[in-house]
C-alpha cells in the first residue's frame, strides 16, 4: 500500500495533475466562497472537459473543486454569517458569533485545522476501507445492486431537509429522462422522437450543465446586487490561542468520526453530518450555554464532519460504483466519459489512478491548509465580484463546455432547456439534486429492476433470500419510519409547519414555498424553522443591521431565492423571515440556524 | 421592473402531470412484458403512474390551501424605495429603521432577453463559430445585467481569447469555426 501511494505521489507530482490539483482546490474554494455556482455547478460547468483532461485529471480537478468548496464555505459563513454552501450552514452559528467576539481569525484557523484533519483521516480512511468494500462488493448481484440505487435514491429524498414529496418528484423526473435512448436489454428506441441525437440518451453533462449553470446564471440575471463588505482578518489575528486549539482538538476528532460514518451513507452526509456533529458537541459540553454565542466547539466539530462526510462519499462511488451523493454522481460521469467504469474491480483494474487520486487528495487537502488562511482576504475580495461579469462567463464557459463533450450543437439546446426548466423548478420550490443523482442512477436501477425480475422468474421470496439486499432494503424502511415518526411528532408538537431535530418539517402551509431547496429550507437544531440567508450583498447589508449581539447566528432577511427562503405559515409574505426568532438569545434551546439560498450543493 | 412570481401554484405540478400521462401512454406502447420478462416500456411505465400520483397530490394540496378572498391579507404601500431600480427595497427600508424587506422579485424580461441571446447562440456559432458566438452571448448577458457597455464588451472580448487560447490551443478541443470565418480564409 505504501509503495502504491508513494507512486501516486510521484505520479501527482507532475506539471499537469499539479497544476489541476492547485485549480481544482481554488476554483473550489472560489465556488465555495461565491453566491450560487457551489461545487454542483463547477463541476457541471467543468464536466465537458473531462474527455480533454482524462480521468485521472478530472478526479484530481473534481477532488480538489469538492473538497476546497467545503473550506471556502466556511470562510464566509465565519466571516459574513452567510453560508457559502450548504455544509457550512451550521459553522455560521458559532463561527459568525466569534467574528462578532473579534476572533475571527481564530474562528477560520480552527475550521481550517479541523478541515485538514478531518480531510486527512477521511482519505486514510478511503484508503483502508474502499479495497475491503471492494472485495465484498464483487460477491453483490442484481438485487443488490437494485436495493443500493434504491437505497441511494431512497435516503436522499428521505434525508434532504424539506418535502420528501418534492424531492421524490424530482427523482422521479429524472429516472424519467434517464430513460430516454435506446433500451440497453433490447435495443428498443425510447421517446427519442425520431431523433438519432437522442438514440444515445439525453446527455447528462447537458442536462447538469442547464439545471445549474444556465439556470444560476437567469436566476441572477433577474436580481440586484450590492457589493459586501467584508473584513478580513489579519495574519496575526489568525493565531488562535492555546486554550481554543485544547477545545478544538477533540471536537474536531470527533466531528471526523461523525463524518466519516455518516458520509459512508447514502443522502446528503455532509449536511447531516455537521449536524450530527454539533448536537454531540453541545451534549456533552461543559458550557452548553456557550453554544450559539462562538463556541469554539461548535466550529471545530461540524467544519470537521463535513470534511470527512466529503472524504467518504468516494468510498461507495470506488468501492461499489454507485454514487450516493450528486457531487458523487458528478464525478461518475466524469469517469464515465473517459470510458472507466468504477465497481468492484476499480481497484484492482485501475490501481493507477486510484492511488494518484489517493496521493492528490492528501495534497488538496494541504493545499487548502497552507493557501487559504494567508489568502482569506483575497477569496473574501472575490466577493465583491459582480454577478454581471461573473455570470456571462459561467454562461459562455456552459456553452463550450456542453459543445466539447460530445461535439454537439443539439447539446447546446438540451442544455438552455434544461436551463429554463431548471430556473422553473427551482422557483417552484423544487430542488434540482434528487433529480442529477436520479439521471445517473436510472440507467443501474432499471437494469438491476429487470434481471432481479428475470432471475426471480415470479419468486417473491427470491429477494428474501439474500440477506445483503434485505439488510439494505431493512436501512432503507428503518430511516423512512424514523423520518415519519419525526415529522408526525413535530406536527402534533408545534403544527404542521414544524420539524423534529436534523430535519424540516415535510411542508409549509403554503404549498408554493420554497421546501426543496438543495440546502434545504430553514435548518434548526430545535426544530424551528429558521430566517434564511442569502448569499448576497443586500443580505449582507440587512445582516449587518439586523443581528444584534445576542442573536446566535445571522437570520438575515434578504433576497432569497425562493427555494431556500423559510416561510413562516402566518406571515403573509411566506418567504418573509423574522430578522431574529423570538428565542435566537437562548441559543442552547433553540438555535436558529441560518439557511443559505444559493443552490448549492 | 420586478415582476414577482413566488407563487408558481398549479403551473408545475399541471405541467408535470400532463407530461407524465403523455410520458406513460408512450411507455405501454414500448411493450411492457410480463413480470419475469419485463419489457422495455415497464420501467417508464412505472416512473409515469409514480410522477402522475405526486403531481395530482401536488396539485390537490395546492388547491386545498390556496387562501380564500376573505383570507387575503391587506394589500400596504410598498416600502419606499421598492419602485426604485438601483435601490434594493432592503436598503430603503433599513434606512427608514423599519424592518428590512426581502426582495424576492426577479426582473423577467431581464431574463427573457438573456435566454434570447442564449438561443441566438446555436444559429450564431454556425456563422461565425462557437468561440465568437459565446463571446457575443457573454458580451449581451453582461449587457442585459446593467454592466456598462464598455466593460461588456471587455468581458466578451477577454472571454473569447480566453476561451480560444485555453479550449482550442491548449485542449485541442474542435470547436466550430462558422462558414463565415472559414469562407474568409480566417481559420
Amino acid at each position: 500500500m505504501t509503495g502504491d501511494l508513494l507512486s501516486g505521489f510521484a505520479a501527482v507530482f507532475s506539471p499537469e495533475l499539479f497544476l489541476l490539483a492547485v485549480i481544482g482546490v481554488v476554483l473550489g474554494t472560489l465556488v465555495g466562497v461565491l453566491p450560487g455556482i457551489g461545487p454542483i455547478g463547477a463541476m457541471s460547468i467543468l464536466l465537458g472537459l473531462t474527455t480533454q483532461i482524462g480521468a485521472t485529471g478530472s478526479l484530481i480537478l473534481f477532488a480538489g473543486i469538492y473538497y476546497g468548496a467545503a473550506y471556502g464555505g466556511s470562510t464566509t459563513s465565519i466571516l459574513l454569517g452567510l453560508p457559502g454552501e450548504s455544509a457550512s450552514v451550521v459553522t455560521a452559528m458559532d463561527g459568525h458569533a466569534m467574528t462578532k467576539r473579534g476572533r475571527a481569525g481564530a474562528a477560520l484557523s480552527i475550521a481550517a485545522l479541523g478541515s485538514f484533519v478531518a480531510g486527512t483521516l477521511s482519505i486514510v480512511g478511503l484508503m483502508l476501507f474502499a479495497p475491503l468494500l471492494s472485495d465484498v462488493a464483487v460477491q453483490l448481484g442484481p438485487p443488490e445492486y437494485l436495493a443500493l440505487t434504491i437505497a441511494g435514491l431512497g435516503m436522499l429524498v428521505v434525508l434532504t431537509p424539506g418535502a420528501a414529496s418534492r424531492s421524490a418528484l424530482m427523482v422521479l423526473v429524472g429516472l424519467a429522462i434517464g430513460v430516454i435512448g435506446i433500451d440497453p436489454l433490447t435495443a428498443t428506441p425510447r421517446y427519442t422522437l425520431g431523433m438519432p441525437e437522442l438514440s444515445g440518451g439525453i446527455s447528462f453533462v447537458a442536462v447538469v450543465m442547464g439545471v445549474f449553470g444556465v439556470a444560476e446564471v437567469l436566476d441572477q440575471a433577474g436580481r440586484r446586487w450590492f457589493p459586501p463588505r467584508v473584513k478580513a482578518p489579519s495574519m496575526r489575528e489568525l493565531v488562535p490561542t492555546r486554550s481554543e486549539l485544547r477545545r478544538a482538538a477533540p471536537a474536531s476528532l470527533r466531528g471526523s468520526g461523525i463524518g466519516f460514518f455518516l458520509g459512508l451513507i447514502p443522502g446528503p452526509a455532509a449536511i447531516i453530518s455537521t449536524f450530527a456533529s454539533y448536537l454531540t458537541e453541545r451534549k456533552i459540553s461543559k458550557r452548553p450555554e456557550e453554544f450559539g454565542h462562538g463556541a469554539v466547539e461548535g466550529v471545530a466539530g461540524p467544519e470537521s464532519a463535513n470534511n470527512a462526510a466529503a472524504g467518504a462519499a468516494f468510498i461507495p462511488l470506488m468501492a461499489l460504483g454507485i454514487p450516493f451523493a450528486p457531487v458523487m454522481a458528478l464525478i461518475l460521469s466524469a469517469l464515465l466519459l473517459n470510458g472507466i467504469v468504477p465497481g468492484p474491480t476499480f481497484i484492482d483494474d485501475q490501481p493507477t489512478l486510484f492511488w494518484t487520486v489517493i496521493a492528490s487528495m492528501y495534497l488538496a487537502n494541504a493545499m487548502l491548509l497552507v493557501l487559504n488562511l494567508p489568502l482569506v482576504g483575497l477569496f473574501t475580495r472575490v466577493l465583491a465580484v459582480p454577478p454581471g461579469v461573473l455570470m456571462p462567463v459561467i454562461l459562455g464557459l456552459t456553452v463550450i463546455g456542453v459543445y466539447a463533450d460530445n461535439n454537439s450543437v443539439f447539446d447546446i439546446g438540451v442544455m438552455f432547456v434544461a436551463g429554463f426548466a431548471g430556473l422553473f423548478f427551482r422557483r417552484a420550490g423544487l430542488n434540482l439534486a434528487p433529480l442529477v443523482l436520479a439521471l445517473v442512477l436510472a440507467p443501474t436501477l432499471e437494469t438491476s429492476l429487470r434481471q432481479t425480475l428475470s432471475l426471480a422468474q415470479g419468486d417473491v421470496g427470491y429477494v428474501l433470500r439474500r440477506p445483503a439486499a434485505v439488510a439494505i432494503f431493512g436501512i432503507v424502511l428503518l430511516v423512512v419510519v424514523l423520518r415519519v415518526v419525526a415529522m408526525v411528532r413535530a406536527h402534533r408538537d408545534r403544527g404542521p409547519a414544524g420539524a423534529g431535530p436534523l430535519v424540516a418539517a415535510s411542508g409549509p402551509a403554503d404549498p408554493s414555498s420554497p421546501e426543496d431547496g438543495e440546502q434545504g429550507p430553514g435548518y434548526e437544531l430545535s426544530g424551528r424553522r429558521s430566517g434564511s440567508t442569502s448569499h448576497r450583498a443586500d443580505d449582507v447589508s440587512a445582516d449587518r443591521s439586523s443581528p444584534g449581539p445576542s442573536s446566535p447566528g445571522p437570520s438575515t432577511p434578504g433576497p432569497s431565492t425562493p427555494d431556500s427562503s423559510t416561510p413562516g405559515p402566518s406571515t403573509p409574505d411566506s418567504s418573509t423571515p423574522g430578522p431574529s426568532t423570538p428565542d435566537s438569545s437562548t441559543p442552547n434551546q433553540s438555535s436558529p440556524i441560518p439557511a443559505r439560498t444559493d443552490h448549492k450543493e | 421592473m420586478g415582476l414577482s412570481w413566488k407563487s408558481p401554484d398549479t403551473v408545475v405540478p399541471g405541467v408535470l402531470l400532463l407530461g407524465a400521462i403523455v410520458y406513460g401512454t408512450t411507455a405501454w406502447g414500448y411493450d411492457l412484458g410480463t413480470g419475469s420478462n419485463p419489457g422495455p416500456g415497464l420501467f417508464p411505465f412505472a416512473v409515469a403512474i409514480a410522477v402522475v400520483l405526486s403531481s395530482a397530490t401536488w396539485l390537490v394540496t395546492v388547491a386545498r390551501e390556496r387562501p380564500r378572498p376573505q383570507d387575503q391579507p391587506t394589500p400596504s404601500a410598498p416600502p419606499a424605495g421598492h419602485d426604485d431600480p438601483g435601490l434594493p427595497s432592503s436598503v430603503a427600508t433599513a434606512e427608514e429603521g423599519g424592518p428590512e424587506e426581502p426582495d424576492e422579485t426577479l426582473d423577467w424580461p431581464r431574463i427573457g432577453g438573456v435566454a434570447v441571446a442564449a438561443l441566438l447562440v446555436i444559429p450564431l456559432s454556425t456563422w461565425i463559430g462557437l468561440v465568437p458566438a459565446a463571446g457575443v452571448l457573454a458580451t449581451a448577458t453582461a449587457a442585459l445585467m446593467r454592466v456598462r457597455l464598455v466593460v461588456a464588451v471587455v468581458v466578451g472580448l477577454v472571454f473569447g481569447v480566453l476561451a480560444y487560447l485555453v479550449f482550442e490551443q491548449w485542449l485541442d478541443v474542435p470547436l466550430p469555426n462558422g462558414f463565415l470565418l472559414t469562407q474568409g480564409g480566417i481559420t
